[in-house]
């Protein structure tokens, strides 16, 4: 594996990329290579679109019963191989193995989810809408989705999308994250012994040029994106362009409310997992702790307290509560970050740069976790999405303080509240604007029956990811009426 | 799953699920090479069963949202091969049998308490620490 040029799958084939550019693949814990990502051209990707288009109208006929039931082997694949798929996770991006066996639970779940696909997709009709007359809606398939996916859920994430588009008939094409592509070529791997007819399912990888080829190609339908804001709205602007359906799901700025009634004891915990677990790198990680009334000297030091014994290290060793950043530029990235939070005068209270690890990893991605006080609304680590260890904590004097400071932020991913008063969480569920609401939830992270959900600049586009708006945006749906004679 | 680095504490709850399986094993391993003794022999069948539940309960509930980590737990008191190997000499096996089930009950019992955010498995720890103290009493 060390070195190898991955390859595309296309038209049910593993095929050799012609492309000369490539982008390395590092294990973050110890800084060694894995593989290479070929930078697939134009002429490539559009041969996996002419594949996928080609597949389309026999897959589409396909009886929705018999489309799932490859949906069920692949489930059973994704039990079987559960262990190792995890370990790739773990081995590419650096989270700890724990994190990646959830990331595989919840893409489990989500296929599981897409195999209800005879019940999600039922159209409903009427009749005598006038005398003799009757209506029906029908949702059909529309052809060729793809989408763009990121590095931090590498597995999760496609699987928000892809299940429920090939349940309901349209055919995928899946660019995974050019730096953490090897978990999609193990799911592809397993694809391939199911047995998908060929061209169902295609995986291209690449950069900049693979997704303009997507995006531009007159037979695409639409696109999923998860990754930056910036490069969502630019994407998104050009598949509005295109004509193309579109889902972007953007960065995030995620504020945690701890009210002054919060259950400490349980509410630390849930803290440390939203703000540190998978390194900070989560779309629905904490952004800024917001420490209301009097509860912030008592929430400050019990913070500090147990991030002081979190344990930094391997993914793949047990013992470790954080792992890597999952590349070198996303680590120097936090770092510049915590430079700008001590310039602006944020008390920096643990340090997590040079933390210490084991001689082994000393060419890992680490930065321990970092705690800043005395953050004010204005500065950068309170604006800006960090993606990395680091807990800002902002005291503010009440609830609707801490509602203005969320909401003059443009993000709008999740937002989270700690309190053991219902009127008050109820006010906050009500009012603040961010997709995921957690209540006494630290992580916001809806199981895919449910959308995963996205506001303001943290989303654009009608429909999300996972459960029924997924079986939306993947068909469109057709009125009849009809009248014998 | 080859794991690297000694579990020097349990600090997930995939690590103290995949410590859970590794002691069962250790027990299960001592019972299958002195099967001769009846009431080990009676044990196995349980033991097939738990160990398919924890790795069940290890890929069901290791979730995104509820990863919190875990503090002051330390595998040290519960190591079932070390106590083996320091008693089998001094020991008789029905003995031994004994002092394996009541460890492993006690280290479900701690787990229980560790864990008592996920309520689900928390329960299934204390029936299977319940079960371990039972089976202490049932071995003559």
């Amino acid at each position: 594996m060390k070195g190898e040029i991955l390859k595309n799958y296309v038209n049910g084939k593993w095929v050799e990329s012609e492309s000369e550019k490539t982008r390395d693949v590092i294990n973050p814990a110890i800084g060694e290579l894995l593989a290479k990502t070929p930078m697939s051209t134009s002429r490539e990707v559009n041969q996996a679109i002419e594949a996928a288009k080609e597949a389309f109208w026999k897959w589409r006929t396909t009886p929705a019963q018999s489309r799932i039931r490859y949906l069920f082997d692949f489930r059973d694949a994704l039990e079987e191989n559960f262990e190792e798929l995890a370990e790739i996770t773990t081995l590419e991006h650096g989270k700890i193995i724990d994190e990646s066996i959830g990331e595989y639970r919840r893409t489990i779940e989500n296929v599981e989810v897409a195999t209800s696909i005879p019940s999600l997709q039922l159209g409903y009709n009427f009749e005598d809408v006038a005398s003799g007359i009757d209506e029906m809606v029908i949702k059909q398939p529309l052809g060729v989705f793809f989408c763009v996916a990121p590095f931090n859920f590498p597995a999760m994430v496609p699987s928000w999308f892809w299940p429920y588009a090939i349940a309901t008939g349209n055919t995928y094409i899946v660019k995974p994250s050019d730096q953490c592509p090897l978990t999609m070529v193990k799911q592809f791997e397993l694809l391939d012994e199911i047995g998908l007819p060929k061209g169902v399912i295609n995986l291209v990888h690449g950069g900049a040029e693979a997704v303009n080829t997507l995006i531009e190609s007159p037979d695409t339908i639409g696109m999923s994106f998860v990754g930056s804001t910036k490069v969502g709205k630019l994407l998104y602007k050009k598949c509005g362009e295109a004509g193309k359906r579109v889902q972007v799901q953007g960065g995030a700025k995620n504020f945690i409310t701890v009210m002054p009634d919060a259950n400490l004891e349980r509410t630390v915990p849930n803290l440390i997992t939203s703000f540190l677990g998978n390194t900070g790198q989560r779309c629905l990680a904490g952004g800024v702790l917001l420490a209301v009334g009097d509860i912030y000297e008592s929430l400050k030091d019990a913070i500090l307290e147990s991030a002081k014994k979190i344990k930094v290290g391997d993914g793949l060793d047990e013992s470790v509560h954080l792992g890597p950043l999952a590349s070198e530029a996303g680590m120097k990235n936090v770092l510049r970050i915590i430079e700008t939070g001590i310039d602006e005068g944020a008390e920096l209270i643990l340090d997590g740069r040079n933390v210490e690890v084991e001689d082994k990893l000393s060419k890992g991605f680490f930065i321990g976790p970092t705690i800043f006080d005395k953050v004010t609304p204005e500065m950068t680590i309170a604006k800006d999405e960090i993606f990395g260890p680091v807990i800002p904590i902002i005291q503010v004097k009440n609830l609707n303080n801490a509602i203005d400071i969320i909401h003059a932020n443009p993000y709008g991913n999740a937002s989270s509240i700690f309190t053991s008063d219902g009127k008050t969480a109820r006010e906050y569920q009500y009012n603040v604007r961010a997709g995921n609401i957690g209540i006494n939830v630290g992580v916001a992270a809806p199981i895919a029956t449910f959308p995963f959900s996205g506001m303001k600049d943290s989303f654009k586009g009608d429909l999300h990811g996972q459960g029924k708006n997924a079986v939306d945006f993947f068909t469109e749906e057709k009125v009849v009426i009809t009248r014998w004679f | 799953m080859v794991l690297k680095g000694e579990l020097m504490s349990l600090v997930t709850l995939g690590a103290v699920l995949k410590f859970a399986v590794k002691i069962e094993d250790q027990a299960k391993e001592f019972y299958e090479n002195n099967i001769d003794c009846e009431d080990f022999k009676n044990l196995l069948p349980q033991y097939e069963k738990r160990i398919k539940k924890l790795i069940r309960v290890r890929r069901e509930n290791t979730t995104e949202m509820i990863l919190e980590p875990i503090k002051d737990f330390s595998p040290n008191l519960y190591q079932i091969a070390q106590q083996i190997e320091e008693n089998v000499k001094s020991f008789s096996l029905s003995i031994i049998g004994k002092k394996i089930e009541r460890t492993i009950g006690d280290f479900y019992s701690e787990a229980a308490k560790k864990i008592a955010f996920l309520s689900e498995v928390a329960t299934l720890f204390d029936d299977i620490s319940a079960d371990h103290y039972k089976n202490s009493d049932t071995i003559k």
